[in-house]
């Protein structure tokens, strides 16, 4: 059953990616592209991985959805479809540097499926029973043990795009005149 | 019954990831979808590493799926940001990479 529902998912998956690239309007590729999101979390909820899916809900459909989605409306008038068809000129250009990109990959993947026995290529995916011990308690004891300078490098990355979007989408003209609200209320008048 | 074979996960994953690729090929005229393709190759790439450490029983792989998650959403925003910040003075962007200006100057030009 199991087994099924993530053949199935994974169908999804591939064909909401084919979606993604060959769709001609930005936001049904963005909508794909969210499909796609949520099936490879089912997949992973499947496998085992579940804080890991979780994490890929609330990421990718969560927020980058949304900033996709402001981009798209803000932008989306000045991205203007080009008239001249290039895509016929480069599509067997891609397709050829495709299948070379396929063959050397398979290769491995073919020596693994048909030389070796069941029971090293298969492996048991997950059976739906409640267990006591959680995901996450998991990875915070390997994160913040063994990997504790990665986890610091990765938080000064965040840092500096906050930085660096704030930096980018600023818009505040500094000789622009304003009125000084504090000045205002502070001058007397000769009125009394 | 609740076995899987290793190789299909492989296929799917490589599978998905020429996709990605071909989507930064192919695609001549939306800087967005090129920016979606990549992000279908780093789910890929996290889909083989989970799918590894599942099969293998290591937790490192599902732990490097965290760092390249936040190295994903980090990398969009980014993107992102520059986009909309080039759409306020620039004429239509139909492929900044891949397109040659005739005029620089005239197309720098801020617009009141």
């Amino acid at each position: 059953m199991t087994r099924t529902l993530y053949y199935f998912f994974g169908l999804l998956l591939t064909l909401c990616a084919i979606c993604v690239i060959a769709a001609n309007n930005t936001v049904f590729s963005l909508l794909s592209l969210m499909l796609s999101f949520l099936s490879a979390s089912v997949m992973l909820i499947i496998l085992g991985a579940d804080f890991i899916g979780l994490l890929l809900i609330i990421i990718y459909v969560g927020a980058i959805a949304i900033l996709f989605l402001f981009a798209v409306m803000v932008a989306e008038t000045k991205l203007t479809v080009s008239k001249k068809n290039n895509r016929t000129l480069s599509s067997p250009i891609g397709v050829i540097f495709g299948i070379l990109m396929l063959l050397p990959i398979f290769e491995p993947i073919q020596a693994l499926l048909f030389n070796s026995s069941e029971e090293y290529t298969s492996f048991l995916i997950c059976t739906f029973e409640l267990i006591g011990e959680i995901d996450a308690h998991n990875y915070g004891s390997v994160l913040y043990s063994y990997f504790a300078i990665p986890v610091l490098i990765v938080g000064m990355i965040l840092l500096v795009v906050i930085l660096g979007v704030s930096k980018l989408t600023n818009t505040v003209h500094k000789k622009a005149k304003t009125q000084s609200v504090f000045k205002q209320l502070s001058r007397t008048t000769k009125i009394r | 019954m609740n076995t899987i074979k290793l190789a299909y996960c492989l296929y799917l994953n490589v599978s998905l990831f020429v996709i990605g690729l071909l989507g930064v090929i192919l695609n001549r005229k939306n800087i967005l979808v090129t920016l979606m393709s990549i992000e279908l190759i780093l789910l890929s790439i996290s889909l083989n590493f989970i799918t590894s450490s599942i099969f293998l029983n290591d937790i490192i792989g599902e732990i490097f799926v965290i760092f390249i998650l936040a190295i994903a959403a980090s990398e969009s925003a980014i993107a992102l940001a520059i986009i909309v910040s080039i759409c306020r003075y620039r004429e239509p962007i139909e492929n900044l990479l891949l397109k040659k200006r005739k005029n620089p100057q005239q197309s720098l030009r801020f617009k009141k």
